[in-house]
């Protein structure tokens, strides 16, 4: 997909991940998937916790791979990254998809589900 | 690719595309750089999207580069301590070319913009040929 624009507000990453999804709908926007069921609530919980750590410089070590641990850098704990100092951010499931017979290792672990919140 | 050329600010160049801005809540020209600027390396292609897809689909061909070469450029890179050069959330990088996925599919991309109004956007994913809905 290539998108070239000609206005400096333009979005060509978002027009290119949303033309892409009207050819290939294994390629939709997940904000355009139809919701599902979450059979996995934990996991949005474990989302959002997660999240609360990144953005307020916390240990991440509980959420994430040992790769993935490897791969993120330290956030120092300052003011400006108190995002969600008045409690976890609102994460809203969208849907999962089974992706282990794609064979994609990501950060030493191989992927078995994909999840969109 | 006939009509890729690195940006001749003085040229006449058919066809050529103004880039705009938006500012003081009006639509303007974007901003104007001389040669020095606007001919550098990370700004300074000149080209059209038909010429962008004959390079895309020559990436993908066999024949343009060695299969080495591109497994290379498509492997996150790693410094000498064994990290990878890219970190979270930006996904990981190869040379010249960021790696991350989308719904699952490893994606290949890159995109770029400059204050003289243009903009960029270049995803490949990699799936199954056959996967495809564009007849739908």
């Amino acid at each position: 997909m290539i998108v070239l624009t000609n206005q400096h507000r333009a979005k060509p990453s978002q027009i290119a991940y949303g033309v892409i999804g009207l050819y290939d709908s294994d390629l939709l926007a997940p904000h355009r998937r139809r919701v599902e069921a979450d059979h996995r609530p934990e996991l949005r919980d474990k989302v959002s916790a997660f999240l609360a750590a990144l953005f307020t410089g916390n240990d991440t070590a509980a959420f994430v791979t040992p790769g993935l641990l490897n791969h993120m850098p330290a956030v120092p704990k300052s003011p400006a990254n108190q995002m969600f100092s008045t409690g976890r951010p609102d994460v809203t499931f969208i849907a999962s998809e089974d992706i282990k017979q794609r064979g994609i290792e990501r950060y030493s672990t191989k992927l078995a589900e994909a999840r969109y919140y | 690719m006939t009509r890729t050329h690195v940006i001749s600010v003085n040229g006449i160049i058919p066809n050529r595309a103004a880039g705009y801005r938006w500012r003081d809540g009006a639509l303007r020209n974007g901003d104007y750089f001389g040669q020095t600027f606007s001919g550098g390396a990370d700004v300074g292609l000149l080209t059209t999207a038909s010429d962008l897809a004959r390079w895309d689909i020559a990436l993908s061909s066999k024949g343009l580069w060695q299969d080495a070469s591109v497994k290379q450029m498509w492997t996150p890179a790693t410094l000498v301590d064994g990290r990878e050069a890219a970190k979270f959330p930006a996904g990981s990088y190869g040379l010249g070319w960021a790696l991350n996925l989308y719904n699952g599919y490893p994606v290949i991309l890159h995109g770029g913009s400059f204050t003289t109004g243009f903009q960029f956007s270049n995803p490949e994913f990699s799936r199954p040929a056959n996967k495809c809905d564009c007849a739908n």
